[in-house]
């Protein structure tokens, strides 16, 4: 039984698509160099013009960072699990004393700790929508230490954007995504806000659109460049959260009979504090991949799985190493 | 239908009482009254909304009026930098509507249930553990008080087990938004989603429950016999983890789904 | 960059001398073991009880030099990977 290699979301259109590869050797380093082997897609990505795995390759063996494991020479086992988490330019930020201290909390929660805290600091969300109930969204996600977090709106704020969890009277009139960064930047100072950059490559995406039709058009960008997101529609009597990391269900296929369209009731922050939650586990711990959906209606959640419709552009492809087109593809 | 006409005591403005607390004022309650005794720590900055960096080291109820006053400047707010104490619980409770208990121990957990059922008032209780988050509505006189369900407190001197402080910011903040908005709705005249029974999710597996919470038969809080006590509350200077309670046995299931119990 | 093997938490309140004790312990591999130096009362209480409940050994509490006052030196030798909380 060989070494499965997991495969971030931005690699996997250079390994067949896959979200996890089988690889042989008896040390980090002998795995990573057949990776390359099979897959000659991913050598730019991992190795360096002298063939060495790159510095800034995050590397984490059964969830431990190599580098606290012996480093590219540590030895590995059949049926371990090796992570590949690919850095920003500069390099994968570290959990310093300051970061310690103030996600001292979190670290202790199964599923998060210090390296689903690094995760969450390599990780570059885009949040699309920066309403009324966008605004508690933001807050947990920057709180939580998402490390580079992206606002995209470019609507002007009315008077019903004002009086949530971010923004107050002052915001109005202005950019609603300006107005958040500049609301939501006094929160955090160990983390990047900025407003999105047109071409950014987002590793996560929040959609908390105003419109289904604009949910459904940026879930499926998303989807196609192969990005885990979370979706929220908020109506009168609560709404919908939908989770789909890559290979999932698509949001259409998810939704189902969603939204009355009528404005959101004021729990509807409470969706968007749960739509957050979806995410930051989805970043910070890799052993979540199933797409769900949570209905809150009056006060209670309720989650199912989601099923791909028949028919679906989302089905993925067969993997390019199976001729057969039998391979069971995620979700 | 706006509840301007009605006001609520948020007991605690952190975790949990700082998002009930921005969900009622969006949702127009018409009086809050914020009670808590501690001042802003480094580690309330993963998921307390309502302070920022610049915050740190002010009293907490000073800079959540501040805040919610800037987010909403009509908004008719008593900040009260006190301890909710057995001494002090029922004048507090007496001059609310609905009180929706925010605190993170269990000794206020329980005073606060006892003493809103001494004085007729509803009660929204909320408690989230690492995902775990419940939630209950009680009802004085019709449906059960916390003490129906639990029998009451840990004896003092069982310490929490430290990795019981685990909790990830947007699950205490959901927890608090759903009982902001069962406040609001319960000001609206309604009755409460979480009424008689409480909901207990887990954030990992996504699952809910709902477990009946029936008036049990010789419950000394709802007699109305129970003397309000502080015993084994912590002092303001400690910051101890948020408190969910599991049930005494032959009551409800045991432990919420999903956690290592 | 090296894990500590040894840490000196003396300085610090719960619960963040279990934060420090995890993150240490996370950082090491199964098997391997981690020096706690804990002040007495609710650190030496809690911590150890903790890392048990957590899967990890408990393999020695002993008294630092100078006797209980100065502290206590914890060793814990990590456990196996937890098992993820089943999702259904």
């Amino acid at each position: 039984m060989p070494v499965t290699v997991l495969i971030p979301s931005p690699l996997r259109e250079l390994a067949g698509r896959q979200r996890e590869v089988a690889a042989q050797g008896a040390t980090v380093r002998q795995v990573l160099a057949d990776l390359v082997a099979s897959h000659p897609g991913l050598r730019g990505a991992l190795t360096d013009d002298r063939g060495e795995p790159r510095r800034h390759l995050g590397l984490f063996l059964n969830d431990l960072d190599v580098r606290a494991a012996g480093g590219l020479d540590a030895p590995v086992a059949d049926g371990d699990r090796l992570a590949l988490v690919p850095a920003l330019a500069g390099g994968a930020p570290r959990l310093g004393e300051e970061g310690i201290a103030r996600w001292a909390r979190q670290l202790l929660v199964p599923g998060f700790g210090a390296a689903g805290q690094e995760r969450l600091l390599a990780s570059r969300v885009r949040v699309i929508g920066a309403d009324a109930v966008a605004g508690a969204a933001l807050l947990y996600l920057a709180q939580a230490g998402v490390g580079t977090l992206w606002i995209d709106d470019p609507e002007a704020a009315a008077p019903a954007d004002a009086g949530g969890w971010l923004l107050g009277p002052k915001a109005v009139g202005q950019l609603r995504g300006e107005a958040a960064v500049e609301a939501l930047r006094p929160f955090s100072s160990l983390i990047e806000i900025s407003p999105y950059p047109i071409g950014g490559v987002p590793t996560a995406v929040l959609i908390v659109a105003t419109s289904s039709a604009q949910s459904l058009a940026t879930a499926e960008v998303a989807r196609r460049t192969g990005v885990p997101h979370v979706v929220v529609e908020a109506d009168a009597e609560g709404g919908l959260v939908a989770t789909i990391p890559v290979g999932a269900p698509c949001y259409a296929c998810s939704r189902g009979a969603a939204g009355a369209g009528r404005p959101p009731a004021p729990a509807a922050t409470g969706l968007a504090a749960l739509a957050a939650h979806e995410l930051l586990m989805l970043i910070a711990d890799p052993s979540l991949q199933a797409g769900r959906r949570f209905e809150l209606i009056r006060g209670v959640p309720s989650m199912r799985a989601t099923a791909r419709l028949s028919g679906c552009a989302c089905s993925p492809p067969p993997p390019a190493s199976d001729p057969d087109g039998a391979g069971a593809g995620p979700g | 239908m706006p509840p301007t006409s009605k006001s609520v005591l948020v007991i605690g403005v952190g975790g949990l009482g700082g998002p009930a607390l921005l969900t009622l004022a969006a949702g127009g309650v018409g009086r809050l009254v914020l009670v808590d005794c501690d001042a802003v720590e480094t580690s309330n900055l993963n998921r307390q909304p309502l302070f920022t960096e610049a915050d740190l080291g002010r009293r907490k109820v000073a800079a959540a009026a501040e805040r919610l006053r800037a987010l909403h400047p009509d908004l008719e707010l008593e900040p009260l930098d006190q301890r909710f104490d057995a001494a002090g619980a029922e004048a507090l409770i007496r001059g609310v509507d609905i009180v929706v208990d925010g605190s993170d121990n269990f000794a206020t957990k329980f005073l606060a249930s006892d003493a809103a059922t001494r004085c007729g008032k509803i009660l929204v209780h909320g408690g989230v553990l690492r995902s775990t988050a419940q939630l209950l509505t009680v009802v004085p006189g019709q449906t059960g008080c916390l003490r129906c369900l639990f029998e009451g407190p840990p004896p003092p001197g069982q310490v929490p087990s430290c990795a019981e402080a685990g909790i990830v910011g947007a699950m205490s903040g959901f927890a608090g938004a759903l009982m902001g908005a069962e406040a609001l709705r319960l000001a609206a005249g309604e009755r409460g989603a979480y009424a008689g029974r409480m909901l207990i999710f887990d954030g990992r597996s996504g699952r809910s429950r709902l477990v009946l919470v029936r008036r049990r038969p010789g419950c000394a809080a709802c007699a109305g016999s129970l003397e309000l006590s502080d015993a084994a509350a912590p002092a303001c200077e400690a910051a101890p983890p948020a408190a969910v309670a599991t049930p005494a046995a032959g009551t409800a299931p045991a432990g919420p789904a999903g956690s290592p119990g | 960059m090296t894990s500590p093997r040894r840490l000196d938490l003396r300085a610090h309140a719960c619960p963040m001398t279990w934060v420090k004790t995890c993150i240490a312990l996370e950082r090491l591999a199964a098997g391997e073991e981690l020096e706690v130096w804990l002040s007495a009362g609710e650190p030496v209480d809690s911590v150890p009880r903790t890392a048990a409940e957590e899967g990890h050994q408990v393999v020695s509490l002993s008294p630092l030099d100078g006797g209980a006052p100065s502290g206590w030196r914890l060793v814990l030798r990590k456990g196996m990977a937890e098992a993820r909380l089943a999702l259904p």
